[in-house]
């Protein structure tokens, strides 16, 4: 219990520094609010085990940032504007827009998937791991690579290039998984 | 060197915008029942509250139980059969098939049935969508990986970050106070976001990822990959269909002192290959169980091995982190705050969105109608299974539709919001009150009690804000009127 009780205590400091330093601009405060983020995982870790106390500094941490937004809320405006706006007819999109949407999520969701999954294994294929280990990597490795380039491919203005990179680091993958 | 140039952040934003509106209705329906789904033991011990309670047992009382409960010609063999110890959330000892299951009794007789319908409604939402488990859970699991790519492509498009860390203007209302709401919310808890898209993405797609592994490998087939990651069952034979339960106990309780029992799978029930294991979760780790194997009699053939480290352990981890199922209650409040964010921000992208056009149109109705119409749809299927004993996934889907749609026919977004948290503050007095009539004392019991008063607790909360909301509202109706629409 005390071990928890100083580890909540440290979270508090740390998000109360972070907080301040941002009110005053105060770049060396925020350091020292980061650096006690960063210790309370220790604390937190020693009172309730590094893998359970972990997951604890992360969760009280954003818990406190939140409250410290809460803080700076402004109260609600008198009048809301947004019903002023006039209410028109559902305006459908031209077919040619549609199509254009509709590749757009062919190739960042499907297209994408699988690419991205045969990277991921491709990456971790040829590793001198164990296979859970491996197995593992990839897991992890294939949202975060089909965030990484859903992205990017959503951010393009044409589609040509995505397609292009995304056809590339396929055949590059299934080379090395496959030939 | 700047990071933020204007060309990034332009193209960053709208990125984000894309995806967030390809995915941002699914995402609300997944974080929503998500954060439920954190309560689901709590959840199956208020559909039953009748169902007597105990967490201390006697081993061989249970296993006279379970062998009686096995031999019985009323009980469809099905090819898993379990025996569930109590637990702090659940207190109660279950018998049970893969369909259907019996509490028990503290003398060892067989109890009232169990009901955990409600309970798989929100598990079955949030897992995979009441679609066929193969497709839905993949749908599921790239939404989480949508997540990886919208938190990215958030974290890009927002070049005041540090400025704005902590503004929360104008009330969180109209565009700018929604712009604030949803970029503090998610910048803080990026972390956590991160994390639950991650472990999100790893049930629909880890049999995909095995099939692309197996593919690669000559001879490997998912099967035998898979059982490189997951030791395989053993292959026993003559196995008598008397269960060993309280030897098995008695052995798992020397081995684990400190465990915590979780539950008894008879696998292959149905063959006499069959053979047992008893789930114990050690304090301290995330990984949901060691597993102990034993033959029918209860001899012990081994522990599987999932908390003696490596991978295999963080793999067998995921499930109680993106449940939150570690730490006792209080893992699961934070969990909810986390998860009830995590909601919001899905919300709040759409509605910057809409608050971003010059004009409104049926979209602006229809977003609310299924934000607020959720809680409704999912209040209503509770009191039909709860209540009724009616398969209400179609309870549930129909009354999203309707509330979807409903609000085309009222054109005003704040007027059809106040309402539909009415209905559900409503529908939610119903559902106690009727659950009140018919389990009567049993319904203010440890067991019925606190998800009531938390039911009550939200109707009370949606009461009062569409009475201000209402309240409200005069000012702009009057100004709708005068425009003409």
């Amino acid at each position: 219990m005390p071990a928890i009780s100083i580890a909540c205590a440290v979270s508090l400091i740390a998000a109360n520094l972070i907080f301040i330093s941002w009110r005053r601009g105060l770049a060396a405060l925020a350091a020292l609010g980061w650096l006690a983020a960063f210790g309370s995982a220790f604390l937190w870790s020693w009172a309730l085990g590094p893998e359970i106390g972990v997951t604890y500094a992360f969760m009280v941490f954003i818990c406190l940032a939140w409250v410290a937004v809460a803080a700076m809320a402004e109260g609600r405006p008198q009048d809301n504007q947004s019903l002023a706006r006039p209410y028109r007819r559902l305006h459908w999109p031209k077919p040619r827009e549609i199509s254009k949407q509709f590749l757009l999520f062919l190739l960042s969701v499907p297209a994408l998937g699988a690419m991205t999954m045969l990277l991921s294994v491709a990456v971790v294929r040829h590793l001198p791991w164990s296979m859970p280990t491996r197995f593992l990597v990839a897991m992890v490795l294939y949202p975060i690579l089909w965030g990484v380039l859903g992205a990017w491919v959503c951010a393009q203005s044409s589609l040509r290039k995505p397609a292009l990179v995304s056809g590339v680091l396929c055949l590059i993958a299934a080379s090395i998984l496959f030939v | 060197m700047k990071i933020f140039t204007p060309q990034l952040v332009k193209s960053s934003l709208s990125s984000h915008s894309w995806l967030g509106l390809m995915v941002g209705g699914l995402m609300y329906i997944i974080c929503l029942s998500g954060t439920l789904t954190v309560f689901y033991e709590e959840i199956e011990r208020w559909e039953q509250p009748v169902a007597q309670e105990y967490s201390d047992f006697d081993p061989k009382v249970l296993e006279d139980s379970f062998n009686r409960y096995m031999s019985s010609s009323e009980t469809v063999m099905t090819e898993h059969m379990y025996l569930v110890f109590p637990n702090d959330a659940l207190p109660r000892v279950k018998l049970s098939s893969d369909d259907e299951g019996f509490y028990l009794n503290r003398d060892g007789s067989i109890g009232e049935r169990a009901h955990d319908e409600v309970s798989e409604l929100l598990t079955g939402l949030h897992v995979y969508l009441h679609l066929p488990v193969t497709i839905g859970a993949v749908i599921v699991s790239a939404t989480g990986a949508i997540l990886c790519a919208l938190i990215i492509s958030g974290f890009l498009a927002h070049p005041s970050i540090i400025k704005d860390a902590f503004k929360l203007r104008s009330g969180m209302v109209g565009r700018l106070g929604q712009v604030d709401l949803h970029n503090r919310l998610s910048v803080w808890g990026s972390p956590f976001h991160l994390m639950i898209a991650i472990t999100g993405a790893y049930y629909g797609l880890a049999l995909l990822v095995a099939a692309v592994f197996a593919a690669s490998i000559e001879g490997a087939t998912t099967q035998s990959l898979y059982e490189e990651v997951f030791p395989p069952e053993p292959q026993l034979t003559n196995q008598a269909p008397v269960y060993g339960v309280a030897r098995a106990v008695e052995q798992v309780r020397e081995l684990e002192p400190d465990g915590q029992l979780l539950y008894l799978i008879v696998h292959n029930a149905e063959s006499d290959s069959r053979f047992m294991e008893l789930y114990v979760q050690k304090p301290g780790i995330l990984a949901w169980s060691e597993t102990y194997r034993f033959d029918s009699a209860g001899n012990l053939l081994g522990p599987v091995g999932y908390t003696e480290g490596g991978a295999r352990q963080v793999l067998y981890s995921v499930y109680r982190i993106h449940f939150g199922h570690f730490g006792g209650f209080l893992t699961k409040l934070f969990y909810t705050v986390l998860g009830l964010a995590l909601t919001v921000v899905s919300a709040t992208g759409i509605n910057i969105w809409l608050e971003k056009r010059k004009y409104r149109d049926a979209l602006n109705v229809i977003w609310p109608g299924i934000v607020w119409g959720m809680p409704l749809a999912l209040a209503v299927a509770s009191f039909t299974q709860a209540i009724l004993h009616l398969p209400s996934i179609g309870v549930f889907w129909i009354g999203m539709l309707a509330t979807a749609s409903a609000g085309v026919f009222v054109r005003n977004e704040d007027f059809y919001k106040r309402s539909l948290q009415a209905a559900t503050a409503i529908a939610l007095l119903i559902l106690v009150s009727a659950y009140v009539l018919k389990f009567g004392s049993a319904a203010i019991s440890p067991a019925g009690l606190p998800v009531s008063l938390v039911l009550l607790g939200i109707a009370l909360g949606l009461a009062l804000a569409a009475y201000k909301g209402f309240r409200r509202l005069p000012a702009d109706t009057d100004r709708l009127v005068a425009e003409g629409v």
